[in-house]
């Protein structure tokens, strides 16, 4: 009878760990971030881009009032590797840099945030135009020019842009409130 | 039936007075516009020529025609001119034509005129009037190709000639304000237009049409600033030349008929030298006298020195050719004789006598131009002097032009801070590869605490002849635009003179040659013209033991531009030993900034990089930053401006924004396009320091060619990061 409890034990421990050892990971917890985000809502393309080396995103022009930006995100679907995510002014000098990692600080609609490096916040000054840019290597899978996400009283979406050394960039026409990766980032406005 | 007259005479006055009313503000609101010539009159190409002729010095056999094919004329109809260069020309790249029956208008902005290059390449064109006035380099001018509704701003090239570009298959009207031409223009005659094919060897001929030659716009009044003098006085006469017999009327200085007749006039020992005593022996209230005095409109104003002995104030009216008084109300300036700088005084008198004397005054009065104005000729100023009834005297002494030259100074150079010779050498001074080998040079006290450079001629040396008697050292400096001239110290300690010339940027035709040049010797107050020497490649003479600065204004010069290559040289008289000493290499009259010269940005470097791309994929747009940095004359960042930029030539496909953000569509052609950088100070916005570089577009490797190659997102793997429900 101790045998027959034995191995009924030992059937069920193997089961238990059979189902156990099947079961899907669990989805990753959401944290809203605090603040506005450009891709409130968003329709990403059916399709995308996994072989190019290089920087891609949107640029975009403040309105009437400067932004103040805490935290830049990135599609967190098919992400494998780190990203590193930028702000440059139409000069191309960086305002604003993050560091994408598996251990994001916001997450929130299958996009991922991380806080700004070296700083709380940036200034987005009224009436400039920005370019949000994520970095992608080969094998890295963003989403391509049909991703369109809603205009916003705020800044205007211009268009998708892509540069492979941030100096040269590539805009391409017809694409506003089109976001490549797509990226994101967090605003409020400047009071 | 009578009311319903009145009714509709009503109605209809009040639509006529309303369209009157249109009419007339649509043509106020006109810009201004006069055709000179649209060659209807012309009946062939015979009578064409009669009036239109081909430049001798350029173009001389480009063949004018008479064109009948309205579709090569302004607006699709009528006639134009046809110029075609010349095989046979000895210029074979040039064409040009010269009219002289076109009268000038004043009042106008500028020229207007329709071109046409049916070829396939570009030519630049400038016209030029009266051999003078031409486009300056990176100038602003307008475009309106055929078609367009709007003229677009461009700028001149760098270049001094051909300088307005005119691209393949371009027609359209240029107009030229007449402020982008390197003079005033005052006329006409002739107007010239040169074009250069810029083929090199020249291979084929090149055709344009013109036409609707046209005065456009409303010239802007200029309201002129009272200027105070400077250091920079042209002296018209101090007296102090005169023998002790000379009389007044010798020299000019005569009655007024109309006024005192009975004015004593003398020339008298005033201080060290001489001046004029104007005496009112009759004691009428009135003492005048007129002279006439040369006249340059480069200067400001006219001063005199005057000492008022009335013992009371004297009401003065300086006035232009019998008639031309100061105005009321405007500004005019006075120094007591001890006084530092001038203080400003209003002319407040009399409609007559609108200045005034002081009592007791003795100083100097500077008459700004603007105090009348405007000053185009300083003929027959009647000095008209009003005071008591009494016996009084007045002196009067240095009448002098100021203001000539004006504005700020740059050392280029004043050696103080080389340690030895070597260091001068490696500052770049070097004798002249093509001069004389016998020389040699060495630093020096300037006797001022600081430096200066000793040029020396050895003789006996091997090269011998003319050599023996020449010293030739050569320095590259940075130059500044906008420069009068260069100025520099020299010290002649001979007692023979030596003849000193002056080379920029090399070019034979680019020298100090026989125009006019000014001396100052040292300690004395003001420039006067230096002695010209019959040798036209040493055309200064430094007088024996002269000591002071030599001045060369740029109209002595083809042009000064970066870099600014110098060869100094002197020649003495004889095959003997000699030397010179030169200091305080300076830039003058630059213009008026609220910077400070150690603050002017001489030198534009360009950091960006000197090429772009031209997109391959569709609906791609390149972007790049352009971006300068500025050194000042002595090779420092400067960091207080920033860049205007501009295409120097439209370009399809092409724009450029002011601050410098460059975008190239795929409409674009691959090749050099020109860009024009302008310095602009943040402390007063002026303009500074200008740069033309090239940006080279080739084809690029197309990021957007990426996303033409999408492919569907691939499948969740246990690599990912995130897992989202």
């Amino acid at each position: 009878m101790k045998k027959l409890l034995a191995v009924g034990l030992a059937l069920c421990s193997a089961l238990f760990l059979f189902i156990a050892c099947g079961k899907e990971r669990e989805p990753t917890a959401e944290k809203r971030p605090e603040g506005m985000t450009m891709l409130s809502s968003y329709q990403l393309d059916t399709s995308g881009v996994d072989d190019y080396e290089g920087y891609v995103g949107v640029k975009i022009t403040v309105g009437e009032s400067d932004l103040n930006v805490t935290m830049l995100g990135r599609i967190g679907l098919h992400m494998q590797k780190d990203h590193e995510l930028v702000i440059l002014n139409e000069t191309k000098a960086v305002v604003a840099s993050a560091t994408l990692t598996a251990a994001p600080d916001a997450v929130w609609n299958k996009i991922v945030y991380a806080e700004l490096k070296g700083t709380d916040s940036a200034v987005l000054e009224a009436g400039i135009s920005y370019y949000i840019l994520s970095k992608e290597a080969k094998g890295d899978f963003w989403y391509g020019e049909e991703t369109a996400t809603a205009a916003n009283p705020y800044f205007s979406i211009d268009g998708v842009v892509m540069t492979k050394d941030l100096y040269d960039v590539s805009f391409m026409k017809n694409t506003q409130n089109c976001v490549l990766g797509p990226v994101d980032f967090v605003f409020s406005v400047a009071a | 039936m009578k009311k319903y007259i009145v009714a509709f005479l009503t109605v209809l006055m009040t639509a006529c007075l309303a369209a009157g009313l249109a009419c007339f503000s649509a043509a106020a609101e006109e810009e201004a516009y006069k055709l000179l010539e649209d060659f209807e009159s012309y009946a062939s190409t015979e009578a064409l020529r009669e009036n239109y002729q081909n430049y001798p010095y350029a173009g001389e056999k480009s063949v004018i025609e008479l064109n009948s094919d309205a579709a090569d004329a302004y607006g699709g109809t009528g006639k134009s001119l046809k110029l075609t260069s010349s095989m046979e020309s000895a210029q074979k790249e040039n064409a040009s034509f010269s009219v002289s029956t076109i009268a000038y208008e004043e009042g106008y902005a500028g020229i207007s005129f329709w071109i046409k290059n049916p070829g396939e390449d570009a030519f630049g064109i400038y016209p030029q009037f009266a051999y003078g006035p031409m486009p300056k380099a990176s100038a602003p001018y307008q475009v309106m190709a055929d078609g367009e509704t709007v003229f677009t701003d461009m700028t001149t090239s760098e270049a001094q000639y051909y300088n307005i570009q005119i691209q393949a298959g371009f027609s359209g009207v240029i107009r030229i304000p007449f402020a982008s031409f390197n003079a005033p223009v005052t006329g006409f005659n002739p107007i010239l237009f040169i074009a250069w094919g810029g083929e090199d060897p020249f291979s084929k001929p090149f055709s344009l049409f013109i036409d609707e030659i046209a005065l456009y716009g409303t010239a802007e009044e200029t309201v002129e600033e009272a200027v105070a003098p400077n250091d920079d006085y042209e002296v018209l006469d101090d007296f102090d030349g005169y023998a002790v017999d000379t009389l007044p009327a010798d020299q000019g200085y005569l009655q007024y008929e109309y006024g005192n007749a009975e004015t004593s006039l003398a020339f008298i020992s005033y201080g060290e030298g001489k001046a004029l005593a104007v005496s009112n022996a009759a004691k009428s209230e009135r003492a005048d006298f007129v002279k006439s005095f040369p006249f340059k409109a480069e200067a400001k104003g006219l001063s005199m020195f005057v000492e008022n002995r009335s013992g009371a104030a004297l009401a003065f009216n300086p006035q232009i050719n019998y008639a031309q008084s100061p105005v009321l109300g405007k500004t005019y300036f006075v120094k007591e004789e001890n006084a530092e700088e001038y203080t400003e005084a209003v002319a407040d008198g009399s409609e007559f006598y609108p200045l005034t004397i002081p009592a007791g005054f003795k100083g100097e009065i500077a008459l700004p131009f603007s105090v009348y104005g405007g000053v185009t000729a300083l003929d027959n100023m009647v000095f008209q002097i009003y005071g008591p009834a009494a016996e009084y005297t007045v002196i009067f002494d240095s009448f002098c032009l100021y203001g000539i030259v004006g504005g700020m100074t740059v050392s280029l150079d004043n050696f103080d801070s080389y340690a030895d010779d070597a260091a001068v050498a490696e500052a770049g001074y070097g004798l002249y590869s093509y001069g004389s080998s016998d020389s040699a040079f060495s630093l020096v006290d300037d006797g001022k605490g600081g430096k200066a450079l000793k040029l020396m001629n050895f003789d006996g040396e091997p090269s011998g002849g003319q050599d023996n008697q020449r010293i030739d050292i050569q320095k590259t400096f940075t130059a500044l635009d906008g420069a009068k001239g260069i100025s520099m110290h020299v010290s002649n300690p001979q007692d023979d003179f030596v003849s000193m010339g002056f080379v920029v940027n090399y070019g034979y035709f680019n020298q100090a040659l026989t125009g006019t040049h000014y001396v100052k010797a040292d300690g004395e107050e003001s420039f006067s013209e230096g002695i010209v020497t019959t040798n036209p490649y040493y055309a200064i003479e430094i007088p024996a033991n002269f000591s002071g600065t030599v001045r060369m204004p740029i109209e002595l010069f083809t042009a000064i531009y970066n870099p600014l290559i110098c060869v100094i040289q002197f020649y003495a008289n004889s095959a003997e030993y000699f030397e010179v000493v030169i200091d305080d290499i300076e830039l003058y009259g630059l213009p008026e900034q609220a910077i400070d010269p150690s603050d002017i940005v001489s030198t534009i470097r360009v950091d960006s990089k000197p090429y772009g791309f031209v997109p391959r994929a569709e609906g791609e747009v390149f972007t790049m930053q352009l971006a300068c940095s500025g050194l000042n004359v002595n090779g420092e960042l400067r960091e207080n401006h920033s860049y205007e930029f501009s295409l120097v030539n439209a370009a399809a496909g092409v724009t450029l924004t002011k601050s410098g953000l460059l975008t190239v569509t795929n409409e674009a052609e691959l090749g050099e396009i020109k860009i024009l950088a302008k310095v602009v100070y943040d402390a007063d916005g002026s303009y500074g320091q200008e740069l033309t570089f090239s940006v080279n577009l080739s084809l690029g490797e197309s990021a957007l060619v990426s996303v033409g190659n999408k492919k569907a997102p691939p499948a969740p793997s246990d690599k990912d990061y995130f897992v989202f429900a």
